[in-house]
């Protein structure tokens, strides 16, 4: 390999600490080939919303930049997308930085492109909790004819100023809270968004695989014990007692049962054990609470086929569940402009008893009409992130009001925002990289161009 | 090119924040060697998923088959050939069944 591989770490004084991880590899980027280049990263370690990958820059010189097709991968295999076919028929990425907090996506800007940029893909991604020592490899694929480069360099910046992405309801810190001894059904559709088991608090798991997280509270002292129902192989553990939600949890779990049997598993008194591997029965003991105290369950299926569980409680001795939970507590409620349409975004830290959330307009601030009812989280003590995008904009101010239902039909007003969005613009015509004016079905990348003389681009996939 | 639709569909597909009924084109069914109970046949799908890139298996303890989910197309010649060259014993051919 004519590989080079550089290390620098930097210290940036007076803003916080970064760690630079450069490489210089020179190598040939030929048309219609994908080349790779690896940086080893040391001493990084976990990354996650505190301290993760902030930022990736690249140097390429090449002609024509829509021929390229860029992505990183990091240590764990999951695939970053950083530019796809951007930039028409123009030069180099020359010193081009993909950076979350960036302005202007990549998508719209223009070659040759230099400083930062939005990613196509969602680099704050890779703050999921994982170790990011390793390799990270960037790989340039050149999909078409005619036109080769260079990558000349590239780096990796590790910072204190890195984002994450919300956790969603498969992984801890989006765990749903059981207040009721009443059966619910869950399932999820992957690990979700972060790392949340490894050698030191998995147990008897094996990583995640399909898995839903839920916290309950004991109100009473008593025995807790529940069945879950499904036709595949379904595993779990719980964590506690706690005094509070620690996400992810620490050390090995108080209850685990990875049990190979496709069918029920739970909690079941006179079980007669405590943690299972592959080749136990499905069951193990009921858990023996004291009043107010927190536990952490992860339900997993192993199959990772997509199939549904029910879980019923089983609550003996007296035990029952604490249900003093915080209301709503809403910590961000805005609305903002992007591209053609309005984005209304909301998060919470806590839901009880959430029905849904109702989003109405106005083009005063007085006459509302509605605009959508958007499912809430039921019973949550994790952030929880809604987005809802409105693409009718037709006025240069527009106001969203956001109210909140409680499954017994109480309703809460939780709060206004308003957007100034301007002349609206019409569309004058749409092309595509050729020149040929297309539709808006057109699949890949389009230009939209307006009657105020503006452009967007777009790709469709 | 067929490479790069395939990892923009799965960039794409990583990028959706909302839980989806998983749908797959193809199964593959196949025994191993001497894996005739569930928790020895769990110690063995790890291996099938890392081999195979796949999520989704099952092992059917009443016929001692494991059963493979997925969207990737395997020629059934060439998975035999990959699992063994890795260790994994498998006995007679594996069949694969077109869910499209």
């Amino acid at each position: 390999m004519k590989q080079l591989l550089t290390l620098l770490i930097s210290f940036t004084i007076g803003i916080g600490w970064g760690q630079t991880f450069t490489t210089t590899p020179g190598t040939s980027i030929v048309s219609l080939a994908t080349i790779s280049s690896s940086i080893t990263v040391a001493g990084v370690g976990i990354i996650d919303c505190d301290y993760g990958l902030e930022e990736v820059c690249i140097d390429i010189d090449h002609t024509w930049d829509s021929d390229l097709f860029i992505y990183l991968e990091d240590p764990a295999g999951d695939l970053y997308l950083l530019t796809a076919y951007n930039g028409g028929g123009g030069d180099d990425y020359s010193v081009t930085c993909f950076n979350m907090a960036a302005v202007t996506p990549v998508s719209i800007g223009t070659a040759p492109f230099n400083g930062s940029y939005i990613p196509d893909g969602n680099i704050d991604m890779a703050n999921n909790g994982q170790d990011a020592d390793g390799a990270w490899t960037l790989y340039v694929a050149d999909d078409a004819f005619g036109d080769d480069g260079t990558l000349t360099s590239w780096s990796l910046l590790f910072s204190a100023d890195a984002n994450c992405v919300e956790p969603t309801t498969a992984d801890c810190d989006g765990g749903t809270t059981v207040c009721t001894d009443e059966t619910f059904t869950g399932n999820s559709d992957g690990d979700g968004n972060f790392v949340d088991l490894d050698a030191t608090n998995e147990g008897c798991l094996s990583g995640e695989n399909q898995s839903s997280w839920y916290y309950f509270q004991a109100a009473t002292d008593g025995d807790y014990a529940f069945t879950i129902e499904t036709a595949v192989d379904y595993d779990f553990a719980v964590w506690g007692p706690l005094a509070a939600i620690v996400c992810p949890p620490v050390g090995a779990p108080l209850r685990c049962s990875f049990a190979a049997v496709a069918g029920n598993t739970g909690l079941e008194a006179g079980a007669g054990d405590l943690s299972e591997d592959a080749f136990g029965d499905g069951v193990v003991d009921p858990i023996t609470a004291s009043a107010d105290d927190i536990f952490i369950i992860c339900i997993d299926n192993y199959t990772a086929d997509g199939t549904s569980f029910d879980l019923t409680w089983d609550l003996t001795a007296g035990a029952s569940f604490d249900c003093l939970l915080l209301p709503i507590d809403l910590i961000l409620f805005e609305a903002k402009q992007v591209g053609h349409s309005n984005l209304i975004e909301w998060r919470t830290v806590s839901e009880l008893n959430n029905s849904h959330y109702t989003l109405e307009t106005s083009i005063d601030g007085v006459n509302w009409e509605f605009e959508a009812d958007i499912a809430g989280a039921g019973n949550s003590t994790g952030k929880i992130g809604y987005e809802y995008t409105d693409y009718s904009v037709e006025n240069e101010i527009t106001y969203y009001r956001l109210s909140q239902t409680d499954f017994d039909g109480k309703k809460n007003r939780l709060g206004t925002v308003s957007v100034q969005n301007g002349a609206a613009k019409e569309i004058v015509k749409i092309i595509n990289l050729m020149g040929h004016e297309v539709d808006e079905t057109y699949k890949g990348l389009k230009v939209y161009i307006y009657t105020d003389g503006t452009m967007s681009k777009v790709i469709s996939q | 090119m067929l490479k790069i639709i395939l990892i923009n569909f799965a960039l794409f597909l990583g990028t959706l924040s909302y839980a989806q009924e998983p749908s797959f084109d193809f199964q593959y069914k196949f025994s191993i060697t001497g894996i005739t109970e569930n928790g020895a046949a769990k110690m063995q799908i790890d291996l099938i998923r890392k081999l195979m890139g796949v999520k989704a298996v099952k092992f059917d303890d009443s016929l001692d088959r494991f059963i493979v989910f997925t969207h990737l197309e395997f020629d059934p010649a060439e998975l035999l050939l990959k699992l063994v060259a890795n260790g994994v014993a498998i006995e007679g051919e594996i069949v694969k069944i077109d869910l499209g």
